[in-house]
């Protein structure tokens, strides 16, 4: 079977072949992290991040909050850093033929070409083609792999570089901050309109392997940017683990727009930390599409720091199988006036397991604040399960907070309605599935939007879906 | 799979209210000093008996409150209520630094019946009560903690059925942490909750409910008021069991805070997808000076605006009109005097 959506088609390949130029195997370890940060030539200052970030690890306990913590052996996962036998091309003709290829069964390079103003693409470990097109470098965009803002634009990027979401926040952000390779760092000067999304697509091609991008993007003050990132891997044999990062410093009055579409192999742990700090009359907005992976935990947070901010989560999960999303959405109201909402829709079936926890904080002095989150859970069957874990702290009398969630299963009445009036069982079944998650679509990029609705119905066929 | 409800509580962004251990620490030191004492139990307008200790208790005990209570509850005793209508006050004193009873309450009772509890020791205190109701019946269980040290309630229906609809009326001056465990079995509980933390005291209500069979119905409502510079959370997990069918379940909390602070957390988690209804809110509630205006312009002053609001706060989610009123009219003789304020 092959689809003509990103990502499908590589879910019926047992692997991919290129070849790497280094590897990086072993258990996490002092000598390990001191490997990968000289592989890098790193400066001294990130070598010792790392190098505090493994110490917390290693004395951090697991986080017992996640019952199937158990079933993640990192000692499973042996390649700890892989860098691809390919030079940073900026040009699609410059990759190895294998490479290109994939991209090219990606879609990748017909969005570059149609809708993208930038896009870096992830190998394993580290970025393998870079494209900014020339409007965007005349606006004064930076958009360049994390590593060479790391050489280039030091000043910056110790400025922000884990100051979002630092390591001693729980022990797989401080895994994260001991391994990480690959990502992106962007910076939108003053006043600067992104009019294009830019992309980040992260590609896991081996088993057993682990891959840490670290992506910092920060929007200056007016300035506006639509980040797109994409996650994809081949089905593999055996696990591997995923732990990437993303920082978002959003300055007074910016805008910026994270839509995610995560669709990781059924083999790939998914851990993704992604936090927003957004300043004075700033919007951050986090739009998340979570279709793939054994098991996500990711949390999308906003910190509204500054008087008036605003944001927005809206998350869709989908759980078909014996797979389990933990997704919610995590906002600190830390200063007056400041809003947010959270739209969270999940659907469940043949055993899987929706989990949201999400956190609502009204800080002392937040006057005005208002937050409304909303989630909805659809099952499918008897054998699957939607738990909801909300946390509304209020520290402030003056907010108005309110948080309402649902589970619902497949209305039999709507399905004889829709079926009274000619439409088959299937047929039905997908129009209300679809009308379930309309209002997460609606905020996609339309490219986007069509892919996960077809991906909506081709994972719920047997109950309805296309048939 | 390993329960959820075992291991959240660890989660590094669901703290504990009440640190757990401290109060562990408070027990241990009494008990070094030799200072745990059997409470004086004074019983008014009801039967009471004397009843043997036992190993056993309703529902789920194994977090660090429970697990104390067990090892330290030093008297039991079995209170009977029935007959006509009416109303039973139980005192618990102790000169102890530390006591744990345990009581077991039998209402035989169709009508409405108030229990009042009034934990006057300055001591720490821990109470376990269970409650086998008749079905059918109607209760109202007011707990009053005075200023005191930290202490602990734990609330279970007994094997037996439960009450169609009840009322917890809770009000402490002192740090409390209240377990409510409640369970469903083809049968409906409708339970209404108001939270009153007073001065600087801590009081945190946690509760764990149970849906199974066929048609089940636990609706919880809560409503959080607090006061001067307290603390009140309200948080909790029902279950809709896997296996059972057409269940109904609603988990509300609602934060009033008049100068204190609010925490919730409405948990839920639906292990079937054969349920008629499962849903949860968690929101904070306020006066608003377009409410009093419009009020206003009906020709009520800010006092009884308030009143209203609040009597509205009260009265939601129960339908018996004796057991809302009488809950209204014990909650407002308590929050008016901060309303005029």
């Amino acid at each position: 079977m092959g689809f003509d959506i990103r990502g499908f088609e590589l879910e019926e390949l047992t692997g991919v072949e290129y070849r790497s130029r280094v590897e990086i195997t072993g258990r996490v370890s002092r000598s390990l992290v001191e490997e990968i940060s000289r592989s890098k030539k790193e400066p001294e200052w990130m070598r010792r991040l790392r190098l505090r970030a493994l110490e917390y690890f290693e004395e951090a306990p697991a986080p017992q909050w996640l019952p199937y913590i158990q079933r993640i052996d990192l000692d499973e996962i042996t390649t700890l850093y892989t860098k691809p036998d390919v030079e940073v091309a900026s040009d699609w003709s410059d990759l190895p033929e294998e490479v290109r290829r994939i991209y090219e069964r990606l879609g990748l390079p017909e969005a570059y070409a149609r809708y993208l103003a930038g896009l870096t693409t992830v190998l394993d470990s580290e970025s393998v083609f870079v494209g900014v097109k020339d409007f965007l470098r005349r606006l004064g965009v930076v958009m360049v792999p994390m590593e060479e803002a790391v050489q280039k634009y030091p000043d910056l990027v110790k400025k922000y570089f884990s100051r979002v979401f630092p390591y001693t926040d729980h022990k797989f952000a401080a895994l994260h901050y001991a391994l990480w390779s690959g990502g992106v760092f962007v910076y939108v000067p003053r006043g600067v309109r992104v009019p294009y999304p830019v992309e980040a697509f992260f590609f896991l091609g081996r088993e057993m392997e682990g891959q840490f991008e670290h992506s910092l993007i920060v929007a200056d003050e007016g300035s506006e940017l639509v980040f797109i990132e994409g996650c994809s891997a081949p089905r593999l044999r055996r696990e591997s683990f995923h732990d990437g990062m993303v920082e978002i410093y959003a300055h007074p009055s910016s805008r910026v727009s994270f839509v995610t579409v995560q669709n990781w192999s059924r083999n790939i742990i998914n851990f993704n930390n992604k936090r927003a700090v957004a300043e004075e009359g700033a919007f951050v907005e986090w739009v998340e599409g979570s279709i793939g992976s054994k098991i996500t935990v990711t949390y999308p947070s906003t910190v509204l720091r500054g008087e008036g901010a605003k944001t927005v989560s809206t998350l869709l999960s989908i759980s078909n199988g014996g797979y389990i999303k933990d997704t919610g959405s995590k906002v600190i109201h830390a200063a007056p006036r400041t809003s947010s909402r959270v739209l969270s829709k999940s659907i469940v079936a043949n055993g899987g397991l929706s989990v949201y926890r999400g956190l609502t904080q009204v800080n002392k002095g937040a006057v005005g604040s208002a937050s409304h989150v909303e989630c909805e859970s659809l099952i499918l069957d008897e054998k699957s399960g939607s738990y909801t874990y909300p946390i509304v702290h209020l520290l402030e009398r003056d907010a108005d907070v309110g948080h309402e969630a649902s589970t619902l299963r497949l209305s039999e009445d709507q399905v004889f309605y829709l079926m009274s009036r000619g439409l088959k069982r299937n047929e039905a079944v997908s129009l209300v599935v679809n009308g379930f998650v309309r209002d997460v679509l609606r905020k996609l990029p339309f490219e986007f939007a069509s892919m996960l609705k077809r991906v909506v119905e081709l994972e719920f066929e047997e109950y309805g879906g296309v048939g | 799979m390993k329960s959820l409800l075992q291991v959240v509580g660890d989660s590094p962004t669901i703290k504990h209210y009440i640190n757990p251990y401290e109060y562990a620490r408070l027990v241990e030191e009494a008990s070094r000093a030799g200072s745990i004492g059997e409470p004086v139990v004074r019983v008014e307008g009801a039967r009471v008996v004397h009843s043997p200790i036992r190993d056993e208790y309703a529902g789920d005990c194994s977090s660090v409150y429970c697990l104390l209570h067990k090892k330290y509850e030093s008297a039991r005793y079995d209170i009977e209520v029935g007959g006509a209508p009416g109303k039973a006050v139980v005192e618990v004193n102790s000169g102890s630094l530390f006591s744990a009873v345990g009581l077991n309450l039998v209402v035989s009772s169709s009508g409405l019946y108030v229990l009042e509890l009034n934990l006057n020791s300055k001591g720490s205190l821990s109470l376990s009560l269970t409650v086998d109701a008749e079905p059918g019946s109607r209760l109202l269980l007011r707990v009053k903690a005075g200023e005191g040290l930290a202490s602990y309630l734990r609330l279970a229906s007994g094997l037996g059925c439960c009450a169609s609809e009840r009322a917890l009326l809770v009000e402490s001056s002192r740090v409390l942490k209240v377990e409510e465990l409640v369970s469903v079995d083809s049968a409906s509980l409708n339970e209404k909750a108001v939270v009153l933390a007073l001065g600087r005291s801590v009081v945190d209500v946690d509760v764990l409910g149970r849906a199974r069979g066929v048609g089940p119905a636990l609706h919880v409502r809560q409503l959080l008021v607090s006061l001067g510079e307290s603390t009140a959370a309200a948080r909790g997990t029902l279950v809709a069991e896997e296996g059972s069918k057409e269940g109904s379940l609603v988990y509300g909390i609602e934060a009033l805070q008049l100068g204190g602070l609010a925490f919730m957390q409405p948990r839920l988690e639906v292990r079937t997808n054969n349920v008629a209804e499962a849903r949860h809110y968690a929101r904070n509630v306020k006066l608003g000076t377009e409410q009093l205006f419009y009020l206003a312009s009906r020709g009520l002053d800010p006092r009884e605006a308030s009143m209203l609001f609040v009597r509205g706060l009260v009265k939601e989610g129960l339908s018996d009109a004796a057991l809302s009123n009488t809950l209204v009219e014990e909650v407002l003789r308590r929050v008016a005097p901060h309303l005029e304020a």
